[in-house]
């Protein structure tokens, strides 16, 4: 099924071969996910919440920072509201993921496809769907590779909180770079063919860390932090490389 | 109740910034330099979010180093996505067996077809 070499561009094909490519770009995000979604239901049955919440949350939220965020604050004793804001903050990036993904839409698509489409938006779906090479992304793909997201973020919940061990330790430590290696592999083969990207790349990993370790501006809040990097950095490129539409980065 | 409340309020507060762009701005004509900068809100994003947060990813800054260099040559080798996560996997999971280098080089030649 996979080869080793890269899968090769989507090709223009039947809902239902859409589909399933969707599933397949989805693989290394359930691979990514279930570990985290496990955790994710053990700490949360460990901070004393009742299991229907913790599965409500998958179900409802699927946004797996914020989750633990919440956990957290809830067994500090934090108030509502604070909780609350610090979803918003902390996925306040998805508004941008979601403006750049809309031009990438099929033109005739209706506004309930899209807004369907918006509930499986996540740093995962969009990282792989926006670096398709094809310029529009076709509705039943983006469906698969939410639909498998998303099941394997709610289905690995479901499992944690019947998991009465823990992973061990070792095991639950490696993957935690599952997600980022995706990330990896999606980014390289995107920059590695074009200079303006390869110089966002390289802007924005210096001002994420600027912001993560210069003291006084490490105070920033993680959700910020991705936001002012993301914008500042694209707009950067915006304003040294602009792309004529339907141009290739 | 408290709580389903306030799961049903972080569903919002997430839900509404993911929808609105994605119904709102999709035939809406932008300017050439708004449609620019959206086009490298991917690029950029995603390097925002690798780094640092990778480094810290794993429990150990050691082991995520390797898994990050093995990660970044796979793909720099134009391998499926599925062997780069799989190859960053093992890379951690040995570095932090064996605590020792070169069996992440062992590892490697495993991945090279």
């Amino acid at each position: 099924m996979y080869s080793l070499n890269s899968s090769p561009p989507l090709k223009k094909s039947s809902h239902r071969q859409e589909f399933v490519n969707g599933l397949n770009s989805a693989l290394p995000i359930c691979l990514g996910y279930i570990p985290v979604a496990v955790t994710f239901a053990i700490i949360s049955q460990t901070q004393g919440i009742p299991n229907f919440i913790i599965i409500l949350m998958s179900v409802l939220v699927f946004a797996g920072a914020s989750q633990f965020a919440a956990v957290g604050m809830l067994s500090t004793g934090s108030i509502m509201s604070e909780i609350i804001l610090a979803t918003f903050v902390l996925n306040l990036r998805h508004l941008i993921f979601s403006a750049s993904l809309s031009r990438r839409l099929e033109k005739d698509l209706g506004s309930v496809w899209a807004a369907l489409i918006a509930f499986g938006v996540t740093d995962e779906s969009f990282a792989t769907a926006s670096l398709q090479a094809c310029d529009i992304l076709p509705r039943y793909y983006l469906i698969g590779l939410n639909f498998a997201a998303y099941a394997a973020w709610v289905g690995g919940t479901g499992a944690g909180l019947f998991l009465s061990t823990l992973l061990p330790q070792l095991i639950k430590n490696s993957l935690g770079i599952a997600l980022y290696a995706l990330f990896i592999g999606l980014l390289i083969p995107a920059v590695r063919i074009s200079r303006p990207a390869g110089t966002v790349m390289v802007l924005a990993l210096a001002t994420s860390s600027i912001l993560f370790w210069v003291p006084g501006l490490n105070t920033i809040p993680t959700g910020w932090r991705i936001i002012l990097s993301t914008t500042l950095t694209a707009g950067f490129g915006a304003l040294a490389f602009p792309v004529e539409r339907g141009e290739q980065l | 109740m408290k709580l389903m409340i306030l799961v049903i309020c972080m569903a919002l507060v997430t839900y509404i910034p993911r929808m609105l762009p994605l119904v709102g701005l999709r035939r809406m004509n932008l300017s050439p330099r708004l449609a620019s900068f959206l086009r490298y809100v991917p690029i950029a994003a995603l390097s925002s979010l690798i780094f640092p947060s990778i480094m810290y990813s794993t429990g150990n800054i050691q082991s995520a180093l390797a898994g990050s260099v093995v990660a970044a040559i796979l793909a720099v080798m134009r391998l499926n996505i599925m062997v780069v996560v799989l190859g960053a996997i093992m890379a951690v999971l040995m570095w932090q067996y064996v605590g020792n280098s070169s069996y992440i080089v062992t590892g490697l030649l495993f991945f090279i077809p």
